[in-house]
C-alpha cells in the first residue's frame, strides 16, 4: 500500500480508545484474536470486516457476512462494501472506527497554564488542603464560642460551624464539577481549601470593619474601604479558583475574576439605591459594642451630638417632599 | 336626746307625728329632686345626635359617634377623634347626623381641640332643643348619666358614678365609673340636675371610663364663637400648632438638672420625668443564661390622637442594666450588641402619615461635673418626620454606656410629635443625667 493506515477506535462519546497503525493490507477487523485489529465489544463477530485494497489502490472495507453488519458513518443502512478514506467513520457492533492517514495535520499544542507557576504551591497536597480546612474549622468554633451568650452549649459551638461548612461544601463543589468539565479532574478538596481560606479572610473582614467602626463611627470614609474590601477578596476567590482548575493562562484568570468583581459591585450599588427609599418603621443597626477602654474610641460632647440632629432633620424634610 | 319637761302630757306623741310628717315631706321632695334614670333619657334624649363619618365615595359607614346640640343654631360638640377622617382625608370623607324624621343632615368642622379630643361642628339645620354649658362642680360619689350610641345599638343611657379628676394626666380628665363603650364617644355625660359635667371619650373596660371636663368644650365653643362659627381655614395646621404648643409646655422642663433618677446596679438614670409619668420595674434572672438584666420604664397615657393610624406626644424612656459574671469580655459585648440593637420602640405609624427613619450613630462624652466624671455613651439618634404636619417629628434615641465591665446599660428615649428644638434639648439633657460609678 502506498502509505500506512491509522485505525482510531473511538469510545461512545468520541474520544480515542485505542489505535492501530497498519503497514499492510489485506487486514481483517474483528473481535477473535486472529484480527489485525482486536475489538473487545460483544456485539462484533470474530472477523467482522476486512479491509484490502482494490485495483486502482484505494482502501475498501468489505462486511465478512457479519451478524450485526456494517454502518458507514451515522447511516443505519447496512452495506456490505465501503471506501475507506482519511477521516472515514464506520460502525461495526457498538464500536466506532475511525481512518486517518499518516500526514494528516493534528491540532496546534495547548500550553500548560499550571507551568505558569501558581502560588498556590500549598494546595497540590491534597493533606495539606484538608489540615486548612480542618484549622478554618477550628476557628470558626472560637469565633461562635466567643459571640455565644446564652447557656454554653459544647454541642451548638461544635455544630454551628458545621452549618456553614455544608454551605461551603456546596460551593466547592458547584467549582468541583466545573473544574472536571474543563479538565477531566474534580480538585474537590482544593476548591474547599480555597473556599474555607476566603471564608476565614471574610470573617475577620467582618470583625475588623466592626472594630473599627466602634472605636470610629464618625469616620464616613472606613464604609467605602470596607466595601472595596470585600471587593478585592471577591476578585481573589474567583482567582484562586481558577488557578486550580487550571486551563486559563494568568491574565484570563485575572481578567474575568476582576469582570465578575466589578458585575457584582454594580448589581449591589444598583439595589442598595433602588432599596434606599424603602419605608421601614424599623431603626437602623446600632452597630456593635466591643471590649475596647472608652478613652480609646472617638467622641463628641452631647451638645455636638445634639446639633448633628439638625442633618437628620435636613434629610428626613427632603424625604417628606417625596411622594410616598 | 334631752327628754322635753313632762308638764305637757301629749307633748312626745306630738313629736313623734311631727317627725313622721317631716320625714315623709322630706321624701317627696327627694322624690322630686332626683329624677329617675329613664326621665333623665326622655328629657335629654333629643339633645344629642348620632353622628356618622361617612366614605364619600362609597357611602360605607367609616365610624360611628355621639355629639350634642349646645346652641340654637345647630353647633354640636363631640370628639376630635370621632371627625379626625375629616381633617386628616378631608376628600375622602364626610360626617353626618339623622334628625327624628330621619333626614340626614351634613356635618362640618369648624373648631378642634386636638389636646384635649374635642371638635364643634355646625350644621345646616337649627336645634330644636339643646345644652346650655356652663362650669360645674360634682362631688366625689354623685351619679351621673352618659347619653350616646354604644356600638350603633340606639341611643342609650348609662348611669355611672363621678370618681374626680386623673392625677396622671398633663390635662384634667374625669374619672367616670361607668361602662362606656364605642360609639357614645362625644356624647355628654350629665349631673342629675341635668348639667354637662363632662364629654365621654374613652374608656379601659370594667366600668373604667374617661370625661373631658366641660370646662374645656366650653373653652372650644367660646373659642368658635369668637371667630363667628366661620370654620378655621386649615384644620390640619391648626393640628400641627396645637401638637407643638402642647409638648413644648410639658417637655419645657423634662430632664432639667435635678430630675428624679433612680440607681440600677451600678447606674444612675432618669426616672418620673413628670408627675404624671408612671414608672414600673422588672428584673429577670433568666436561670438559663448566664446573665440577668434589671428594667426601668416610665410612660405615661397621655397620648394625642391624630388619626386611626397616628398618635403623638407620647415620650416613654426604657433603661435596661445588663450584668454577667461568667461570660469573658468577647462574649459579654456579644450580648451587649444583641441588646443595643433591640428595638423598643413602641411608635408605630403608615407610610402615608411619616417618612422612614434617617439615623446616625455616635460615640458621646458627657459633661465632667463636681463628683460626677465624664462618661462615654455609644449613642444613636433616629428622626423621621410627619407628612402632613409640618414641623412635628419623631425622634428615638438609643444609648449604651460604654467603659463597664460584666455590666451595661441600655437606655432608649422616645419622643414622637415633638419640634427639633426640643428633640436635640431632651437628647443632650438626657445623656447629661446619667452616670455611673466605675468598678
Amino acid at each position: 500500500m502506498a502509505q500506512p493506515l491509522i485505525v482510531e477506535v473511538l469510545d461512545p462519546r468520541g474520544a480515542v480508545r485505542a489505535r492501530t497503525r497498519l503497514t499492510s493490507l489485506p487486514a481483517t477487523v474483528g473481535r477473535g484474536y486472529a484480527s489485525d485489529v482486536v475489538l473487545d465489544d460483544p456485539y462484533v463477530c470474530p472477523e467482522h470486516l476486512r479491509l484490502v485494497e482494490d485495483d486502482a489502490g484505494a482502501v475498501v472495507a468489505e462486511d465478512l457476512a457479519s451478524v450485526n453488519g456494517l454502518r458507514a458513518g451515522r447511516s443505519r443502512a447496512r452495506v456490505g462494501r465501503v471506501p475507506v478514506l482519511p477521516g472515514t467513520e464506520l460502525r461495526v457492533g457498538r464500536t466506532t472506527l475511525r481512518f486517518r492517514a499518516p500526514d494528516e495535520a493534528v491540532a496546534p499544542t495547548l500550553r500548560d497554564a499550571a507551568a505558569d507557576g501558581t502560588r498556590l504551591v500549598w494546595l497540590e497536597s491534597a493533606g495539606v488542603c484538608l489540615a486548612t480546612v480542618g484549622v478554618v474549622y477550628l476557628l470558626f468554633v472560637a469565633d461562635t464560642w466567643a459571640g455565644t451568650y446564652e447557656k454554653a452549649n459544647a454541642a451548638g459551638i461544635l455544630a454551628t460551624p458545621l452549618r456553614f461548612g455544608a454551605v461551603l461544601m456546596l460551593w466547592a463543589g458547584i467549582w468541583a464539577l466545573a473544574n472536571r468539565a474543563a479538565a477531566h479532574h474534580f480538585n474537590f478538596v482544593r476548591h474547599l481549601a480555597v473556599a474555607a481560606v476566603a471564608a476565614v479572610v471574610f470573617r475577620a473582614l467582618t470583625s475588623a470593619s466592626e472594630w473599627i467602626e466602634f472605636v470610629a463611627p464618625d469616620l464616613a470614609a472606613i464604609s467605602i474601604v470596607v466595601v472595596l474590601a470585600f471587593a478585592a477578596l471577591g476578585g481573589a476567590l474567583l482567582y484562586s479558583h481558577l488557578t486550580v482548575i487550571a486551563t486559563l493562562n494568568r491574565r484570563a484568570r485575572r481578567r474575568w475574576a476582576a469582570g465578575v468583581t466589578a458585575g457584582m459591585l454594580t448589581l449591589a450599588g444598583v439595589s442598595a439605591m433602588a432599596s434606599h427609599d424603602d419605608f421601614s418603621n424599623r431603626l437602623e443597626e446600632a452597630g456593635t459594642v466591643k471590649p475596647v477602654r472608652a478613652r480609646w474610641t472617638r467622641s463628641e460632647s452631647t451638645a455636638s451630638f445634639a446639633h448633628d440632629a439638625a442633618k437628620l432633620q435636613a434629610k428626613a424634610d427632603t424625604l417628606a417632599t417625596r411622594e410616598p | 336626746m334631752p327628754i322635753l319637761p313632762s308638764s305637757r302630757p301629749l307633748a312626745p306623741l306630738a313629736r313623734a307625728v311631727a317627725a313622721g310628717a317631716l320625714l315623709l315631706a322630706a321624701r317627696a321632695l327627694q322624690a322630686q329632686q332626683t329624677p329617675s334614670t329613664a326621665d333623665v333619657f326622655r328629657r335629654y334624649a333629643d339633645r344629642t345626635v348620632r353622628i356618622q363619618v361617612v366614605e364619600a365615595g362609597s357611602a360605607a359607614k367609616a365610624s360611628l359617634g355621639t355629639g350634642f346640640f349646645v346652641d340654637a343654631s345647630g353647633h354640636v360638640v363631640t370628639n376630635y377623634h370621632v371627625v379626625s377622617r375629616l381633617v386628616t382625608d378631608r376628600a375622602r370623607y364626610r360626617a353626618e347626623y339623622a334628625d327624628a324624621a330621619g333626614r340626614t343632615h351634613a356635618l362640618t368642622p369648624v373648631a378642634i381641640d386636638v389636646v384635649n379630643d374635642l371638635a364643634v361642628l355646625s350644621s345646616p339645620q337649627p336645634a330644636t332643643a339643646w345644652f346650655t354649658l356652663a362650669p360645674a362642680t360634682v362631688e366625689q360619689g354623685a351619679r351621673l348619666y352618659s347619653l350616646g350610641h354604644p356600638r350603633d345599638l340606639g341611643l342609650s343611657i348609662v348611669e355611672g358614678t363621678y370618681n374626680g379628676l386623673l392625677e396622671h394626666t398633663l390635662y384634667p380628665k374625669i374619672h367616670f365609673t361607668g361602662a362606656l363603650n364605642p360609639g357614645m364617644s362625644g356624647g355628654p355625660t350629665l349631673a342629675d340636675g341635668g348639667a354637662v359635667i363632662g364629654v365621654n371619650v374613652s374608656t379601659e373596660g370594667n366600668e373604667v371610663s374617661f370625661l373631658v371636663p366641660v370646662a374645656r368644650a366650653i373653652a372650644l365653643v367660646d373659642r368658635a364663637r369668637a371667630a363667628g362659627f366661620k370654620p378655621s381655614r386649615d384644620l390640619m395646621a391648626d393640628v400641627g400648632r396645637q401638637i407643638l404648643a402642647y409638648q413644648n409646655e410639658y417637655l419645657a422642663r423634662m430632664f432639667e438638672p435635678g430630675t428624679p433618677t433612680v440607681t440600677l446596679g451600678a447606674f444612675t438614670v432618669p426616672t418620673t420625668p413628670a408627675p404624671f409619668f408612671r414608672c414600673w420595674a422588672d428584673a429577670d434572672r433568666h436561670d438559663n443564661a448566664p446573665y440577668e438584666t434589671v428594667d426601668h420604664q416610665c410612660s405615661t397615657d397621655d397620648y394625642l390622637y391624630i388619626s386611626g393610624e397616628q398618635s403623638s406626644g407620647v415620650v416613654e424612656l426604657k433603661h435596661r442594666v445588663v450584668s454577667s459574671h461568667k461570660l469573658n469580655a468577647l462574649q459579654f459585648s456579644s450580648l451587649y450588641s444583641a441588646q443595643l440593637q433591640q428595638d423598643r420602640t413602641p411608635l408605630f405609624a403608615g407610610e402615608d402619615d411619616v417618612t422612614r427613619y434617617e439615623c446616625e450613630t455616635r460615640n458621646v462624652a458627657n459633661a465632667e461635673r463636681p463628683g460626677r466624671p465624664s462618661r462615654k455613651f455609644r449613642a444613636q439618634l433616629c428622626v423621621r418626620r410627619y407628612r402632613k404636619l409640618a414641623g412635628l417629628y419623631d425622634a428615638v434615641l438609643k444609648a449604651a454606656a460604654l467603659g463597664t465591665s460584666g455590666t451595661g446599660l441600655v437606655t432608649t428615649l422616645t419622643m414622637s410629635g415633638v419640634s427639633m428644638d426640643n428633640v436635640e434639648r431632651l437628647t443632650s439633657r438626657y445623656l447629661e443625667t446619667i452616670s455611673w460609678r466605675s468598678r
